[in-house]
This record gives structure tokens, C-alpha cells and sequence, in this order.
């Protein structure tokens, strides 16, 4: 009797075991949908005639707030809700969002927009004063947004102070003359402005709407509400999103798609094959991938504005030498970089401030009317820098550390130019410590490190994003390259000289001159593209190269 | 066994408490910080660590969360993954889908496991014994990786193309679970069916050979007789000391089949909550990793007396 209870229990086990999956695998989906959204546009299976743009990403949506916001995903889907009082059109101008016109006073400092009528998602009317709230919001210490420094970038009068928690927030430079006119007050002229209101920490936001949901603000499709083209609907955390068409959006006729279907789909193979399929219309290539690609009508490339440089710590025993800098700077074949191990648009960069960033008071790129030949790839020139600086270091034997990314292109690009440098630079030997990127941060604004990969992406269109970085003491400065005349150049042209429009281009060259040329202070190595596969059907896709990656309200899907 | 029992739970609490504390004290000796980006400035870091309360003494914050863990059954807010979700929030979506999947996994990998095992068993030496073995090399060799793209490519790209129907979803479809959790599964359950059908084979080779079940086959009890009840009962100890771990892994999700998948489950949420230092989501997984695996021991253990029932009145003897 107890043998034959025994092995009825066993069974039993084996059975709950089968039983319990069977009842699991019945039962409604265990991540319950967050709202009831048209049955037609359900994930991976888009009915036909539904116009929906469907998305492959490769991260979980890391935040729909515009304070907390720090990647370009993010900054890609506000962008889709919520509009600004400007907006840029396909070719990166400046044209009117929620502001409807604008004037400035005859020193620069004084914008006044005027607002149009416009709506949120719940009923209520865009007014000044949500800009207000959340340009305050943006600097406001117990927010403690990462983005708050583009308030002083951008010029708010006492920006800088408020963010230290040292003037209350209601000095911010902004104030609502009324509901439909708003008063920005700057410290300096900015050139660059109106470019930064496209920007999402600068959009609008409804105070009483994010008041009344506290903490829980921004981390459902209940907590959004939206003035943009398009609204959230559906968020399943770590699987996918969902926005559709804002009927309230002032120029919803203007927008010819049902919405966007964001999907997270970690592995690029996969939605390579989901593209395949046509389950997905837009999904980003990684490097593997290109050449199977590449002959698809689908395949496209974007120009990127990030720059990825070697940072060579200046305060190091070897590096400290600028010939040894130098030596470095000519050593590595960035072509082979570009063409054979990241094989993915991205052009070889022998300049810091990247081509299609900015362009100056001659109508030409900032690129087109500069040197572009800092750092060449050239062997001779790198040994006999690097004899130069082995005698001045009085060593025959040198060994140095490259740190970097733990990611597998960094890697390989990591490994290519250990090979490079051992090579071409007799006497060196290179290892390599890879660490996860945050940590390498780390390490490298310690200054525990001798050289270090890493890249910068522009915050706006002037020249001034990339070099402001290598000014004294800045805690991004990673190389702590330090020159006088630099940053005499790099303060004037975004004070004394900000009215000069001639005088600060002329300044910026000069200092890149300085940066790249006079003392090395880094070797820059390429300026990043993306390859993208993009249904033939989708047209209207604009890529940006500063703050929103992608904006989506002029796409059309052909029938 | 209720004081058993109740002795076995005491040393789990203590057990978690302990893995929670050194947990708690390593993330924070360990270099590098969730605030970290190429952006962000020094004085707005120490910002974020005043509104994270991250700038308070390690005494402090582990008293905190110990609290809020404990009582409330909450871990915090992510800082960089979801930034300011709720964690137990983001845990209790995907936990559900990890554990749903690696179960499903399991039964289908035991089950043919045991099957390839006993037919290669009782047909020892023969072409199905071989055929076994071959199997088992195969599932343990093959990486999963490759095994979910193989899976991916041919059962869900190639035959969709060819036949026009999607018998198989490329990726994981919360509101179709069960049609799309098939291929996943049957990759996640490859690594399961290899280790089940060596380890039950060599056992049950052996139990074969033993002179009870020679004794029992001379008594005359009929073969299904002899085989199951003493054959394949006395094999299965082994497997179960094997699977007990193995269904622990399982459960918390596999890195390599949610990210071919698109399965939001917590395998690849805890490496990149590693690789970004999103802290709490840290602690969080690896809290419900002991749970599952203090609780998955104390299973097997009773198991065992119930397959086993010399191993219960030994331990009843102690």
C-alpha cells in the first residue's frame, strides 16, 4: 500500500509538472497588455491596409521622461509625443512647432514667442506656462535631471545657479506673459538657440498632469499625455511600445500613419530575419550583418555625428610627451578601422569637429573650410615622433595600457590598434583591458588610465559641442589636456566673441588647430554611421544627426 | 518531517538574509557607478546620488532597503535599465514569463530525456543506444546560441517562406504565448534532453545489470513491472540530483534564447543590469535566484525519500 501511495506520488509530481504548464500555457498572456488598444495593430501581426510603422530596437525603453531621458531611443519617442516651440524639418532647419513666430531683442537676450492654440492628448491647452514648469523642471536640483546642463548650454539666464540649488527656480530666464506668450530671457547670445528648443528637455509639459501623477509620472501610456503627432498606447516593459496618431495634435492631418510599433528584439540576426519576413520595416544593422545587406534596396546608411577618439591621458609619464602623442596619433590605419572591422557608413575622421554638424557664417559646413588631415595615417612620421620621444623619455622599452568597452566591435577595434601600434612603433608592447562601459568611464575621469577609447555625441549644431569638452578641468576633459590660448579661444566664442559670428568660427578653427596639430591631445579616429534596413515602402524617415535621432510624424507607408 | 521541515526553513531565511547582506556589501565595494554617462557632469552626479540616497552611509542604505525589502516587498527603482521603475514592477512581468518558459522546457526536456534513456537502456549496444548517445554529445556541444538561430532560421524563416503559414513566430508574442514559445522552448530543453538521457542511460544501464532487478525478472514479474517500478525509480535518483540546479537555471531565464527570442524574461535582464550597475535589479533577480534554489533543494530533498524510501528512514534514523 505505501509503495503504490509512493509511486502515485511521483506521479502526481511528474503530472503537476505537465499540468501546471498546460493550465499556464491556457491562461491569458502572463504580461497583461497595459491597455486595450485596436485589435488590428497587434504586435507582429499588423493586418493589412493598418499603417503602422513597425520597429525593431535593440533596448528596453529606458524612459519616456524628458528629464530622465538620456539616449537616443528615448529622446526618439518623446519626441514623437510631445513638440516644442520649434521643430526641425528633414534638412535640420529650424521650423515652427507649438511657437507659431518669435522676436528677439537687439542684443540677442530677449526672445518673445507667441504661442499657437494647441492641445494635450487629455483636453487641456498647451500654454506658456507648461514651458515654463518645464524648463524649471529641467533645472530643478530634486529633479536632478543629467541633461540640466543644456540649460546653461542653451543660455537661460541664471541657469547655472538655480541648477546648483543656489537661486530659486522661478529665477530661470522664462516667465509666461501670458497663456499664449512666453518670455525667454539669456545670459549671452546663443546662435544656436532656436535649434535647441527642437530638443526634448525643452519641450512643453502639463503641470497639473505631472503633479497629479508624482513618481509615477511618465512610466505608463496612462502617466503620458502628448501635444505631439503621436500618442502612447501600449507599454509592455522590456517587449514593446506602441504609439498611435494624436487626433488632438494640431497638425494630426498632416500625419499619413496609423502610429509606431516599437519591438525589442535584442538579437540583431532575429530582426534581421523578422525584416525578412516583413514583421518589421526599420531595424539598425550591426557590423556582421553589413555585407549580407548591402546589394538590398532596403539597406541604408545614416551619418552620425559621434566622433570616437583615443584619449590619451596627458598626465601620463609617456604620454605627457607630445611626441609620444604624436607618435600615436600617425600609427593607426583608420581607414582599416572603418572599411574592414565597423564596415558600417561610418567615415574616417582626422578632425574632432565632425562634417555635417555646423555651418558657419558662409553658408558652408565647418568641415568644408578646415583642415582635414590631423592625425594622418603615416608610419614614417609616427617613428620618427616616437624615436623623438623615447629618447626624450629616455627609454628603449615601453609598455602601455589601452582601455575600453567591453563591446564586440570596441573590442576588435581595440585589438586592431594593439596590433597597429606594436608594429609600427618599435620598442612598444600594448595590452588591453576591456571593462563594461560605465566603469571605464570611470576609470577614465579619475584619470586611472594611459589610453582609453572613447567617443562624444554632439548636444547641438555648433562646433563649440565637441570643443568645449577639452577645455580646462571640464569633468569630461579625459585626456586633461589643458592650453591657455585654447581656452581663452573656446570661452570667447561662446561669450565676448557670441555676437562675432566670423570672429568665434575663426576662433574654433584655431583651437581645433591647437587641440589636434600643436599638442596632440588626442587622436581621433572615426565619425560614426549606421546602417539601417528601411522597407522600400516607408518613406519619410528624418534622421537627425544632433538631439533627436529619428523623427517619424512625415512617414508614409505606400500601399 | 514537520520539525524537518521547519528546521530546513530557518536556515533558508538565514541563507537569504546572509546571500542579500554580501550581495548588498559587494555591489557597493565594486568599481563604477549606475550615474556614469559621457554626459553627465560631477556636481550633477552627486545630485542624482543625494536623490537616490545613494549619498548616505552603506549602514544607513542597508538598513533601508533591508526594510523596504523585507516589509514592503520592495527593491527600489531601477537607475539606468527603466530608469525609475519600480522593480519589483519590472520583476513581476518578466519573472512569470522566464519561469513559464523554463518550465515548459523542462517537462519536454525530461520527458524525452527519460524515453531516449530507457529505450537506449533496454536496447543497449544496439542503433537507438547509439543514436542516444549521439544526441546527448549534440545537446551539450551545440551552444544554445546557434542551436535558437538554427531553430530560428529553419523552422521559423525558411518554412514560412516555403509554405506561406507561420507555424512558428520568430520572436516570442505576448498575445499569442503558446504558438510562439514553442520554438523557444524546444531550443531551451536540447541542453535539458542531453543531460537526462546520459545520466538516467549510465543509471539505468547499471540498475539493469543489478541483482535485484535479476531477481525480479526471475520472480517472473512482467517486464513493464520490472521496468518500471524497479528499474527506472532507482535510476531517477541521480537525474533529480542533476535536475533539481538545472530547473533553477531554467527558471530564471536563459540570456541567449530571450534575446533571439524577444522574450522579455529576467536571464538577459540581470546581465545587463551587470553590465550598466542598475543595482537594485541586481539584488532584486539574485534574491528570487536563492529563492528558487533554497526552495528547489528542499523539493528535491523530499523527493528523494519519496523515490527512495531507504533514504527517508535514514535520515528519520539520524
Amino acid at each position: 500500500m505505501k509503495r503504490i501511495l509512493s509511486v502515485l506520488l511521483v506521479i502526481a509530481l511528474m503530472m503537476g509538472l505537465f499540468t501546471g504548464c498546460a493550465k499556464k500555457t491556457e491562461s491569458t498572456p502572463t504580461v497583461e497588455p497595459t491597455t486595450n488598444t485596436k485589435t488590428n495593430s497587434e504586435a507582429g501581426s499588423t493586418a493589412a491596409g493598418d499603417k503602422m510603422l513597425r520597429i525593431a530596437v535593440d533596448v528596453a525603453l529606458p524612459s519616456a521622461d524628458q528629464d530622465v531621458a538620456t539616449d537616443g531611443l528615448s529622446f526618439d519617442v518623446i519626441a514623437s509625443m510631445i513638440e516644442g516651440l520649434y521643430s526641425l524639418d528633414a534638412d535640420g532647419n529650424v521650423i515652427p512647432g507649438i511657437a507659431t513666430d518669435y522676436t528677439v531683442s537687439g542684443d540677442g537676450l530677449v526672445y518673445t514667442f507667441n504661442l499657437r492654440d494647441a492641445q494635450w492628448s487629455n483636453g487641456t491647452s498647451v500654454t506658456a506656462n507648461d514651458f515654463v514648469y518645464s524648463w524649471r523642471r529641467l533645472v530643478d536640483p530634486n529633479v536632478a535631471s543629467e541633461y540640466s546642463f543644456i540649460a546653461e548650454v542653451a543660455g537661460l539666464k541664471n541657469a547655472g545657479p538655480v541648477t546648483a540649488g543656489e537661486m530659486p527656480l522661478t529665477d530661470l530666464g522664462v516667465e509666461a506673459k501670458d497663456d499664449k506668450t512666453l518670455v525667454v530671457t539669456l545670459e549671452r547670445p546663443v546662435p544656436y538657440f532656436l535649434s535647441l528648443t527642437a530638443f526634448a528637455t525643452f519641450f512643453p509639459l502639463n503641470e497639473a498632469f505631472v503633479t497629479e501623477m508624482g513618481d509615477g509620472y511618465a512610466q505608463s501610456p496612462e502617466s503620458l499625455i502628448a501635444n505631439g503627432p503621436f500618442k502612447m498606447v501600449e507599454w509592455n516593459k522590456g517587449y514593446g511600445f506602441k504609439l498611435l496618431k494624436n487626433e488632438t495634435y494640431y497638425d494630426a492631418d498632416a500625419v499619413a500613419i496609423d502610429g509606431l510599433d516599437y519591438r525589442v528584439i535584442k538579437d540583431n540576426q532575429t530582426s534581421a530575419l523578422k525584416f525578412d519576413s516583413n514583421e518589421i520595416d526599420m531595424v539598425k544593422l550591426t557590423s556582421e550583418l553589413v555585407d549580407n545587406y548591402k546589394e538590398n534596396p532596403a539597406y541604408t546608411q545614416i551619418d552620425a555625428s559621434y566622433v570616437w577618439y583615443v584619449s590619451m591621458n596627458n598626465d601620463n609619464e609617456i604620454f605627457s610627451n607630445v611626441n609620444a602623442r604624436k607618435a600615436l596619433q600617425h600609427a593607426i590605419n583608420k581607414d582599416n578601422i572603418v572599411k574592414n572591422i565597423l564596415n558600417d557608413g561610418s567615415t574616417t575622421a582626422n578632425f574632432i569637429v565632425p562634417t555635417g554638424l555646423a555651418t558657419g557664417p558662409d553658408g558652408k559646413d565647418f568641415r568644408e573650410t578646415s583642415k582635414n588631415d590631423y592625425g594622418l595615417y603615416d608610419v614614417t612620421m609616427a617613428q620618427k615622433y616616437w624615436e623623438t620621444a623615447k629618447t626624450e623619455l629616455g627609454m628603449t622599452e615601453v609598455s602601455i595600457e589601452i582601455l575600453f568597452d567591453d563591446a564586440e566591435t570596441v573590442k576588435k577595434m581595440a585589438e586592431f590598434i594593439q596590433a597597429e601600434l606594436e608594429t609600427n612603433l618599435p620598442g612598444l608592447t600594448v595590452s588591453l583591458k576591456s571593462q563594461p562601459k560605465k566603469n571605464r568611464l570611470e576609470l577614465m575621469r579619475s584619470g586611472d588610465f594611459q589610453v582609453g577609447l572613447t567617443r562624444w555625441g554632439p548636444d547641438y549644431a555648433d562646433p563649440l559641442t565637441y570643443l568645449e569638452l577639452f577645455l580646462t578641468g571640464v569633468t569630461s576633459n579625459t585626456p586633461n589636456f589643458s592650453n591657455e590660448k585654447y581656452d581663452e579661444n573656446i570661452i570667447a566664442s561662446s561669450t565676448t566673441m557670441a555676437g562675432d559670428a566670423e570672429g568665434r568660427w575663426a576662433a574654433m578653427k584655431e583651437a581645433e588647430d591647437i587641440l589636434l596639430d600643436q599638442y596632440a591631445g588626442i587622436a581621433p579616429l572615426y565619425q560614426a554611421g549606421y546602417s539601417y534596413l528601411i522597407n522600400t515602402k516607408v518613406t519619410g524617415i528624418e534622421p537627425h544627426a544632433i538631439g533627436t535621432p529619428f523623427i517619424y510624424k512625415n512617414v508614409k507607408i505606400a500601399d | 518531517m514537520i520539525k524537518y521541515l521547519t528546521r530546513r526553513l530557518i536556515i533558508a531565511v538565514i541563507t537569504l538574509l546572509t546571500i542579500m547582506t554580501l550581495l548588498f556589501l559587494l555591489l557597493d565595494f565594486m568599481p563604477g557607478s549606475p550615474f556614469n554617462d559621457e554626459k553627465l557632469s560631477d556636481s550633477q552626479r552627486v545630485l542624482l546620488y543625494e536623490k537616490y540616497g545613494l549619498d548616505k552611509p552603506i549602514v544607513y542604505r542597508y538598513k533601508q532597503f533591508m526594510y523596504h525589502v523585507i516589509f514592503e516587498g520592495d527593491f527600489g527603482v531601477s537607475y539606468t535599465i527603466e530608469k525609475n521603475a519600480n522593480v519589483s514592477d519590472m520583476l513581476s512581468k518578466r519573472l512569470p514569463l522566464s519561469i513559464r518558459i523554463g518550465l515548459q522546457a523542462l517537462a519536454l526536456g525530461s520527458v524525452v530525456g527519460v524515453i531516449l534513456a530507457s529505450v537506449a537502456a533496454l536496447k543497449k549496444n544496439s542503433i537507438w543506444d547509439t543514436l542516444t548517445t549521439v544526441i546527448s554529445v549534440i545537446g551539450i556541444s551545440i551552444p544554445s546560441y546557434v542551436f535558437a538561430l538554427g531553430l530560428n532560421y529553419f523552422l521559423g524563416y525558411k518554412l514560412t517562406k516555403a509554405t506561406g503559414i507561420s507555424f512558428f513566430p520568430l520572436t516570442f508574442d505576448l498575445y499569442a504565448p503558446l504558438k510562439s514559445s514553442v520554438l523557444p522552448t524546444i531550443a531551451l530543453s536540447m541542453f535539458v534532453v542531453a543531460t537526462v538521457a546520459r545520466f538516467m542511460r549510465t543509471e539505468l544501464v547499471e540498475v539493469i545489470g543489478s541483482d535485484y532487478v535479476m531477481l525480479a525478472e526471475a520472480k517472473g514479474l512482467s517486464a513493464n513491472k520490472v521496468i518500471f517500478r524497479h528499474s527506472i525509480r532507482n535510476a531517477l535518483i541521480p537525474v533529480v540530483t542533476v535536475l533539481g540546479p538545472l530547473t533553477v537555471s531554467l527558471m530564471t531565464g536563459s540570456l541567449v534564447i530571450e534575446r533571439v527570442f524577444g522574450i522579455p524574461g529576467i536571464g538577459d535582464l540581470l546581465v545587463t543590469a551587470i553590465s550598466v550597475n542598475d543595482f537594485n535589479v541586481i539584488i532584486a533577480i539574485s534574491f528570487f535566484y536563492s529563492i528558487f534554489y533554497i526552495v528547489m533543494q528542499l523539493f528535491i530533498d523530499v523527493l528523494y525519500g519519496i523515490i527512495d524510501p531507504r533514504i527517508r528512514v535514514s535520515k528519520g534514523g539520524e
